[in-house]
């Protein structure tokens, strides 16, 4: 079986070599759509807890509450009528009306004694069986599941995908970045702590838990199967920024994740070479292009694949769109009409700089490619999970 | 039968004698005015707290804003400028603490130990508590308490800010003495609640009147016997719980520290070992005062005696079963939260009882819609409602979605809120003749129930829908879509801010007014036949002369339907 598998991983290698002999540039199109998918500034109007479940637990979750919220609301209502009957039937008309005189009855008494406890039996079973389930995470865990890392610090989250060595993603950029799982994959989240306690939450999965300080771990799952971004924050009181320990999470396509786990193993260097671009200026560009294009050089030397490329051009395309995103926040919440105005023209620079230096930034990888001509990506790292192997050659 | 006459115990006059007093009585409205006052201080508290949450700068864009590191939103009367206090939220985070810390400790519990004090040695036929001075001692420990934990705002670092929860490792965290003035407030508090709770023992079961077996005894004084029992209980447990947190903090002991071998999760079972029962310390004493206020104004008897006593004390029982459900979030076995679940749903079905036996007890009868008959009805409704949010978040799998949002803020201030202090307002507009001899004014009293019905309302019906949108509790700052959710929750707030204003007004006219009150002001002797209305308005000191004669009304029987005097 090992043996199959390895032939086929040194096949699909020689296929993808065969392929990178054509610089393998992925169209704009591509990049800015991966930039807006996991823009950490994305707004969406809050999804209700019981309205929009994102997860298989949280449709059931979601189903159990309204059938128990039917089963209970009778004994909402009845008192409240009953109320009502008594208050309009027997108010004191000064007729001269004895009042009754019964002060038991014992039949009634076991009748509404014995029905709330069949109600309650009623509803606790198929509470109880998703108790169970909602708890297992080893017993539901498949093989190809994900696992995320969940670490709470006044007030930011990090996470670590352990079958992905190196991949940890923050708080980054003054923004707190969010977790990308995989549409139809399920997850299974480790939750701890660096500080005090903290409660990780996105309610449209219908997940909440305590993360505690280290080594205690806290555990949940779920299959995420709707892609989108999805809010959430901190739901126990941390300190003083508590209410703005914000998090967010995006569940993507598996084409899309593995881009994701392929851009952000490759951030550092990639952003390296993007911060030299962003340094180039109109006035000086011919003295710069020398220094950038040995930065690309440097970037490609070891590893000239597909995925690589994609990483440098997706992080071109986040760090303008991220200047901008700062430049919006402040036309949206400043009060100042100055700051506005100043805020306004900064967003058209950046904009217009963009679309000048990110063809730069692409030419520069074209030519750099070919210069350096075709040579096969290394093997990639050895991985726990087969799909990570080939996740990391398709990107 | 003759009594030897009387000590006098009068030694002093004026104020030296209200702070000499051992009087049941006297001790009864020190304590009423001690919850009364709290009560404001309190609700400015959650003045303070609302006003920021009205404010449109605490938006979530300006949360945004400042994860970017733009750190120029005011957020606020908290926010970082413009603050009204202090340059952060923490300022914020001190008010929920004190204002949870305050109305529980120092309003409800005390509040509810007034009534006990005033009217349970007189229902039972006593002359006094078992032990005046221990009862005086109970009182006056509750002044350094709240010193202790107000003053704490004044200094360094001020007050505790890690939520009236104090759960570590936050707690032990924080930074000057404002934590340790809480916990030491909190071992006042707790050991004044133990003392007032062996007292209230002691007395109902030695010193019932000759002939009053337990089940004649009124349901009043069956409520606050079973919440003695639990105070008793469960007070020591949160003395052991806060006092971990203050080894940790001063003596380094790492009990609750996962990193020096501790558990973090510890605090909380023991915490909540105690908070949960304390739920039903302040809302039992309330459920038996109401039925005689029931029976009293549908001029009939208590339906059910013999069930409402069983009831509260299953209450009580279960009530000590069920704390975990307020952390399933911590990571349980399945088996336990399963339990916890079960458990925490049985709860409804004595509460069950209870609410239709207090429909049946209003069943056939003549209402007269007077101010604590109206806090009374109102009470069901809304005790009802708060109930139901409950039992949805008993539900584990549900709780995980609903756990440490408004919506559990909204359930339980249904129940505080909507339930204890209507009660206590209910009992205060019923037995303040008697505990004063001044009558409080029906047009004022019927005004505030007015408010205060619509304000619980408003106020915790829109802190459920906020809840169920996803908004966190204990935060300064949300996301602009509740923010019209946020202003009407604000907008309920000042309601019921003038209700208890209007109350507060109405208690101060009355003590300007001639003592004049009827012994049975609310003529309901002839069917309750209970003692309090048997004496005069305010009852003499010692209450009886004579060695009261024993109850000519057995709850259990019927045969005294055909009402007689009780003097006979």
């Amino acid at each position: 079986m090992l043996l199959i598998r390895s032939l086929i991983v040194v096949l699909a290698l020689s296929i993808l070599g065969l392929a990178a002999a054509e610089p393998a540039l992925a169209d704009a199109e591509r990049v800015d759509a991966l930039v807006e998918l996991f823009d950490p500034n994305t707004q969406i109007p809050i999804e209700n807890t019981f309205q929009n479940p994102a997860s298989e637990l949280a449709e059931e979750v979601q189903s159990g509450a309204w059938f128990s919220f039917l089963l209970f609301l009778p004994f909402l209502i009845l008192p409240q009528v009953l109320l009502l009957v008594v208050i309009f039937k027997f108010r004191d008309r000064k007729d001269g009306r004895k009042p009754a005189t019964f002060i038991h009855n014992n039949k009634l008494e076991i009748f509404w004694t014995a029905l709330p406890v069949v109600v309650v039996i009623i509803v606790a079973i198929p509470m109880t069986q998703l108790v169970y389930k909602m708890d297992l995470p080893a017993a539901n865990a498949d093989q190809d599941g994900l696992t995320v890392v969940v670490i709470g610090k006044q007030f930011q989250w990090k996470y670590e995908y352990p079958q992905y060595p190196g991949l940890k993603v923050g708080y980054a950029d003054g923004r707190q970045q969010p977790v990308v799982l995989q549409k139809d994959r399920m997850v299974t989240l480790q939750f701890t702590s660096e500080d005090v306690n903290h409660a990780w939450s996105v309610p449209a999965f219908g997940v909440k838990k305590d993360c505690f300080p280290a080594p205690r771990f806290n555990y949940a799952w779920f299959t995420p199967t709707r892609t989108g971004f999805f809010d959430g924050q901190c739901y126990e009181l941390c300190g003083e920024d508590h209410g703005r320990m914000v998090l967010s999470a995006v569940v993507a396509e598996e084409a899309d994740f593995k881009a994701w786990v392929n851009i952000q193993s490759n951030s550092l260097d990639a952003r390296d070479v993007v911060e030299l671009l962003r340094k180039t200026d109109d006035s000086q560009l011919g003295e710069d292009v020398a220094a950038l294009s040995q930065a690309v050089t440097d970037y490609f030397a070891d590893d000239r694949s597909a995925g690589r490329t994609l990483a440098l051009q997706y992080w071109a395309g986040y760090s303008y769109n991220l200047d901008v995103g700062d430049q919006e926040k402040i036309l949206h919440t400043s009060r100042e009409n100055e700051r506005k105005a100043s805020a306004e023209v900064e967003a058209t620079r950046i904009r217009a700089l963009a679309t000048e230096q990110r063809p730069v930034l692409d030419n520069l990888i074209k030519t750099t490619l070919s210069r350096l001509g075709a040579k096969p990506a290394p093997a990639v790292e050895p991985t726990t999970s087969p799909t990570v192997a080939s996740g990391q050659q398709e990107g | 039968m003759s009594a030897a006459p009387l000590p006098e115990i009068k030694r002093y006059s004026g104020v030296l004698d209200w702070i000499s007093t051992v009087d049941h009585k006297k001790i009864g409205l020190m304590y009423f005015w001690f919850a009364f006052i709290f009560g404001l201080v309190g609700g400015g508290l959650a003045g303070a707290i609302r006003l920021q949450l009205a404010s449109p700068a605490a938006v979530w864009e300006y949360v945004q804003a400042a994860a970017m590191g733009l750190r120029e939103s005011p957020g606020g009367l908290f926010g970082t400028e413009n603050a009204l206090f202090s340059q952060s939220y923490t300022t914020f985070n001190q008010m929920t603490t004190m204002h949870a810390s305050v109305m529980i400790f120092f309003v409800i519990i005390p509040a509810f130990a007034a009534f006990g004090n005033y009217i349970v040695p007189i229902m039972i036929g006593a002359r006094d508590m078992a032990f005046p001075k221990m009862n005086a001692f109970a009182f006056w420990l509750l002044v350094p308490a709240a010193v202790l934990m107000l003053a704490s705002f004044f200094v360094q670092g001020g007050a505790a800010s890690s939520g009236w929860t104090a759960y570590p490792p936050l707690s032990v965290r924080s930074d000057g003495p404002g934590q340790d003035m809480w916990v030491l407030g909190v071992h006042l508090a707790g050991l004044s609640s133990i003392l007032g709770a062996i007292n209230f023992i002691v007395t109902i079961s030695n010193m019932r009147a000759p002939g009053m077996g337990w089940l004649q005894m009124p349901l009043f004084a069956w409520a606050t016997f079973i919440n003695s029992i639990i105070q008793l209980i469960a007070t020591p447990v949160l003395g052991a719980a806060v006092t971990m947190v203050l080894l940790d903090r001063n003596f380094n002991t790492g009990l609750l520290d996962s990193a020096k071998g501790g558990d973090p999760t510890l605090y909380q079972h023991i915490f909540w070992f105690y908070s949960h029962p304390a739920v039903y310390i302040m809302i039992l004493p309330g459920f038996g005062a109401i039925s005689h206020i029931f029976a009293a104004f549908s001029s009939k008897r208590i339906f059910g005696y013999f069930a409402m006593v069983i009831a509260t004390a299953s209450i009580a029982l279960l009530g000590f079963m069920v704390w975990a459900h307020h952390m399933f979030s911590i990571g349980m076995p399945p088996w336990l939260q399963t339990w916890f679940m079960i458990a925490s749903l049985g709860i409804g079905v004595p509460t069950g009882i209870k609410v239709f036996s207090w429909l049946a007890t209003m069943w056939g009868g003549n209402i007269r819609f007077t101010t604590p008959m109206l806090y009374a009805l109102g009470f069901i409704s809304l005790f009802v409602l708060g109930g139901f949010g409950g039992l949805i978040l008993a539900l584990v799998p549900v709780d995980y979605s609903l756990h440490d949002t408004y919506f559990v803020v909204g359930h339980f201030h249904y129940t505080l809120v909507g339930g204890s202090v209507m009660l206590l307002f209910a009992s205060t507009f019923y037995w303040w003749p008697k505990m004063t001899g001044r009558m409080l004014n029906e047009v004022a009293g019927r005004t505030s129930f007015v408010f205060m019905f619509i304000g619980v309302m408003v106020t915790f019906g829109t802190m459920h829908v906020s809840g169920a949108m996803g908004m966190a509790r204990r935060i300064g700052v949300y996301r602009e879509e509740f923010i019209w959710l946020n202003q009407l929750t604000t907008a309920g707030y000042l309601m019921t801010a003038i209700a208890a204003l209007i109350v507060f007004g109405a208690l101060i006219a009355s003590m300007l007014r001639k003592a004049d009150a009827k012994d049975d002001p609310w003529e309901v002797n002839d069917i309750q036949q209970s003692f309090e209305w048997a004496i005069s308005s305010p009852p003499p000191a010692y209450n009886f002369e004579h060695v009261p004669p024993i109850p000519v009304l057995d709850p259990m029987k019927h045969g005294h339907d055909e009402a007689k005097p009780a003097s006979t």
